[in-house]
């Protein structure tokens, strides 16, 4: 099938632009993939640093616990040793003492503990919630700015689409002009080469009604008569 | 401008090729008169051709030039062909190729009935079938036979009416 070089001329145009479209989008496909991955990067970077915080926070507190227990066992002894003097019924009372002063440290160190776990289940909940607030806006940020680069592009490739369009109604139109042009000067011709064979076949059909050709004598008789009528003209000139 | 051509010589030259065969044997003889020894009689018998030679010689003789004068002559020699380079033309076409006789008649025709000078230019087209196309003194004819038909068809070109199928 033949196609006219406007045509393809236009044609290869629409493949360019429909390349750097998908260009384009595999473009920023590959970037939002970036954008995904350094964003889980930053995820797994952040929970791993809160699990840090939280192991180096409990391994804290388990310390602190047994310092102020093994305070409390070196305070102990000292007691007793600075009241070896005692009485057993001292004694008794001192080991009732000592007895209620350690329950007394165990709920203490129970109620640090309790409150510690509360502090760090609120830590963690409220890390849990920025986290998510975070990773909300930027992934709606980046929702906005693809839906903005695909509404640029749709409004570039419309306009593209449109002056092509317009080239090519014009092209069209030109070559219609030239087309019609050439068909004119073609009638104009034919019509030429018809005029001369019509005044042959008239000839012809003339000489066939006539039943001969036209004599010398004819065409006398015929010219003669014309200057006949040249010589009225003349006279009536005059 | 006094006339010198002679309706002798005139009535020879039926068309504007007469008259172009005629200056350019006036010509060659106007540049033998210069010649040493040269005889302006002997040089019109030599050069002019049989069917103008005595019109000429009339010519001169009516005009009563001293023809032992060569510039005299060549004067008059000049007059001669100006006066027939004058003369009216009339532009005739026809559709067959005429022969002299039928151009000797049709020139007489016309000196008897419109012009006593009249010349001929004749061409020729087949196209027009018959009769003639005429253009003298700034007046146009057409008595074609191909016009006729035309006006026979209605007025009209015949190619448009054939594409009109009628």
């Amino acid at each position: 099938m033949f196609i006219s070089e406007p045509i393809f001329f236009l044609l290869i145009i629409t493949i360019i632009l429909l390349s750097i479209t998908l260009a384009v989008i595999v473009a920023s496909y590959i970037v939002l993939l970036q954008k995904f991955r350094r964003i889980e990067r930053d995820r797994s970077r952040l929970d791993k640093r809160i699990r840090d915080h939280a192991t180096v926070l409990l391994h804290n507190a388990h310390k602190q616990a047994l310092s102020i227990v093994a305070n409390a066992h070196e305070k102990a002894k000292q007691l007793l040793r600075s009241t070896q003097e005692f009485t057993s019924e001292s004694k008794e009372q001192l080991s009732a003492t000592l007895s209620e002063e350690e329950k007394a440290q165990e709920a203490v160190v129970k109620d640090a503990s309790k409150e510690f776990s509360h502090m760090y289940e609120q830590f963690l909940h409220s890390l849990e919630q920025d986290t998510s607030a975070v990773f909300k806006t930027t992934i709606e940020g980046m929702e906005k700015d693809i839906e903005s680069e695909v509404g640029d592009f749709k409004s570039t490739l419309l306009k593209d689409t449109i002056a092509s369009q317009l080239q090519a109604e014009e092209k069209i139109k030109s070559a219609y002009a030239a087309v019609e042009k050439q068909i004119q000067e073609y009638k104009a011709d034919k019509l030429k080469s018809i005029d001369a064979a019509f005044y042959e076949m008239v000839s012809e059909s003339v000489k066939e009604i006539l039943g001969k050709s036209l004599s010398v004598d004819d065409h006398r008789d015929v010219i003669f008569k014309g200057l006949e009528q040249v010589k009225r003209d003349l006279a009536n000139k005059m | 401008m006094e006339k010198v051509l002679c309706q002798d010589l005139i009535d020879l030259l039926y068309t504007s090729s007469d008259v172009s065969e005629l200056c350019g044997e006036l010509d060659v003889i106007g540049k033998e008169l210069y010649k040493v020894g040269s005889n302006f009689s002997a040089s019109l018998s030599a050069h002019l051709s049989s069917r103008f030679l005595v019109a000429v010689e009339k010519t001169f003789k009516d005009s009563q030039i001293d023809t032992s004068l060569p510039q005299n002559v060549q004067t008059f020699l000049t007059s001669i062909c100006s006066e027939l380079k004058g003369l009216p033309i009339a532009h005739i076409r026809f559709a067959f190729d005429p022969t002299s006789n039928f151009v000797a008649d049709v020139s007489q025709w016309l000196r008897e009935n419109i012009d006593k000078g009249i010349v001929l230019e004749i061409t020729v087209d087949k196209h027009i079938i018959g009769g003639f196309l005429l253009d003298y003194d700034g007046r146009y004819w057409d008595l074609s036979v191909r016009t006729s038909f035309e006006k026979l068809f209605g007025g009209g070109n015949l190619v448009y009416l054939v594409r009109r199928g009628t």
